[in-house]
């Protein structure tokens, strides 16, 4: 088992910390064994951590439990220092969920961006600005004032992704959060993580299926059966490529495209990870 | 077979909320062929889709099934039973406790078919399925894997023999195997000379898979037409690049920087022969 200390000495202040989280469902259907067991984890402000896994990995379970929606059957999670109490995740800690029907309360577009800074006690007038700065952000201000059913499934989900980030976390949990969204509202997301976890110093844990997803962060946990197996940094996939496809991991497209080529004797070299650095490569390869 | 002739649809007329979600779309797909409809989130697809499955009404323009509106008072419900439609999320067709139930529900509807007829035709239809679903007979539709669900999906919507069918975002949410065994099904219904449209948010895949594909943006076509000869063209509308798959951009991008390159595919390995193919020829050189 690794300890995940990310950066080094943090200050327990401003940290998430999981010590020895251990849990099991206790109803009849997935009730029995531990579904975690033994889960540490450090992550410090302004960090960003995927953590990547199959289905069934125990990637929801986590996401849960560091929201404090379910609590640890053993071990114990700390936010800044303090053991967080059944139901207790705080408004340090923004959760968002892969579905948006799982999220979303409120009938009015509105409502559903104001609940939750009317609960930490924001006045009126600050309300109004972080909404439509969040609102804008994810390109919905122009639906401020719509009922929720008469939105799409990725417009839905923007919403949902709004109304955790106008609450401004100093913790971000993300479960598997793209799916619904579509090819170019997906990279806008991830680009908007990056820029709140520098500006910000916003701290990131993303649990996701997907290796592209997760090479967005600074740090990878793969995550199998309830621990952590291995580390990794995201210039490593490249290097990496092989054994994570046989751990039955999809590759983003330009990891699969460098994979082929190497085994058609065309050297790449590692850094390159995203479309835009491959073009340059190859471009420079085909021109001298 | 399927024409739609200057449909325009705005939802909530009059309101606040108004949207107009198409505006004088215009299309024709013939019988037989696979027409790939691509746009992003609220570019009116899935509005599209609906007016396609009848469940929508037209107030402004039509929808035409051989030439007949499918809102017809004389047989427009019969007609509407010719074109199948798999939904985004599959779940939101599925109902019944078992597999077996759940393809046969249609069937059952009909007084004159025995159980013996209904079971044969039921299996009929498992077994054409790649990968067939003949051994989760009993199990059910919730227990299946998201693969599975959109495979019953289409066995049940196959089992009343439509002669078109319509898939909104058929891969939306999967992983990338799944993908290509929808991709795979639904390449087989084409090779069996199924009229089928394929709604997605991606141009992934559909490259080689349907042999005409309109552009969707902001409610209006911004470009229709086959896709490799249209990839194969110069000049390529910005809005339409955005919605190409990424490997595919980035062949485009290489041709405008004046590399002779073929940019009309879309999958690792189709994309690792042609630049394999380029840099030898570079070699040699």
């Amino acid at each position: 088992m690794l300890t995940s200390r990310l950066f080094h000495p943090v200050d327990i202040k401003t940290m998430l910390e999981l010590r020895k989280v251990g849990f099991r469902y206790t109803d009849k259907k997935r009730g029995g064994s531990f579904v975690i067991n033994g889960f540490d984890l450090m992550v410090g402000e302004g960090e960003y951590v995927a953590i990547l896994g199959r289905n069934a990995a125990g990637k929801t379970t986590l996401a849960k439990l560091i929201k404090g929606l379910l609590h640890p059957s053993s071990g114990e999670i700390l936010v800044d220092g303090q053991t967080i109490s059944p139901g207790e995740g705080g408004s340090h800690v923004g959760l968002i969920l892969s579905n948006p029907d799982e999220q979303l309360l409120f009938p009015i577009v509105e409502e559903e961006m104001a609940f939750g800074l009317e609960c930490i006690g924001v006045g009126r007038e600050m309300i109004r600005k972080r909404i439509t700065e969040y609102l804008g952000l994810l390109g919905m201000e122009q639906f401020l004032s719509f009922p929720l059913h008469f939105l799409s499934k990725c417009q839905q989900q923007r919403v949902a992704i709004a109304a955790v980030l106008v609450l401004e976390p100093n913790y971000l949990i993300i479960d598997e959060a793209t799916s619904v969204l579509d090819p170019r509202w997906k990279g806008r997301f991830m680009s908007i993580l990056s820029e709140l976890n520098v500006t910000r110093k916003m701290a990131v844990i993303h649990f996701t299926t997907s290796v592209e997803d997760a090479s967005y962060a600074h740090h990878i946990l793969i995550l199998e059966s309830g621990e952590v197996t291995t580390k990794y940094i995201p210039a490593e996939i490249s290097s990496l490529r092989s054994s994570l496809t046989e751990k039955g991991y999809c590759l983003p497209p330009v990891a699969e495209l460098s994979l082929l080529l190497e085994q058609m004797g065309h050297p790449i070299p590692q850094g390159i990870l995203t479309i835009e650095e491959m073009e340059m490569f190859l471009l420079s390869a085909m021109r001298d | 077979m399927i024409e739609v002739k200057h449909l325009t649809h705005i939802y909530n007329p009059g309101t606040p909320w108004e949207i107009k979600a198409l505006e004088q779309i215009s299309f024709r797909v013939v019988r037989g062929e696979c027409l790939g409809i691509i746009g992003e989130s609220g570019s009116g697809k899935s509005t599209l889709a609906q007016h396609l499955a009848g469940l929508l009404f037209p107030r402004l323009g039509s929808v035409l099934i051989d030439g007949a509106n499918i809102y017809n008072a004389h047989g427009g419900r019969e007609m509407r039973k010719r074109v199948g439609f798999i939904f985004q999320s599959p779940a939101d067709q599925l109902f019944e406790e078992s597999v077996f139930k759940e393809i046969s529900f249609g069937l059952r509807q009909e007084k004159n078919l025995s159980s013996r007829e209904i079971e044969e035709r039921v299996r009929d239809v498992c077994r054409k399925l790649h990968p067939p679903l003949e051994d989760l007979m009993d199990r059910s539709p919730f227990e299946l894997s998201a693969g599975e669900r959109i495979m019953l999906a289409i066995a049940s919507v196959l089992i009343s023999k439509p002669e078109a069918l319509v898939f909104d975002e058929p891969y939306a949410g999967l992983d990338p195997n799944n993908r290509s065994e929808i991709l795979h099904q639904i390449e087989i219904l084409h090779r069996n000379k199924k009229t089928l449209i394929i709604l997605s948010n991606q141009s992934e895949g559909l490259i080689h898979l349907c042999d005409r594909v309109i552009f969707l943006y902001q409610g209006k076509i911004v470009a229709k037409g086959r896709l490799q000869e249209f990839l194969a063209s110069g000049e390529i509308d910005r809005r339409v690049t955005d919605l190409l798959p990424p490997l595919t951009r980035m062949l485009i991008h290489l041709r405008e920087k004046g590399i002779e390159v073929n940019p009309s595919l879309d999958t690792p390995s189709s994309v690792s022969l042609e630049i394999h193919r380029l840099l030898q020829k570079k070699g040699k050189n």
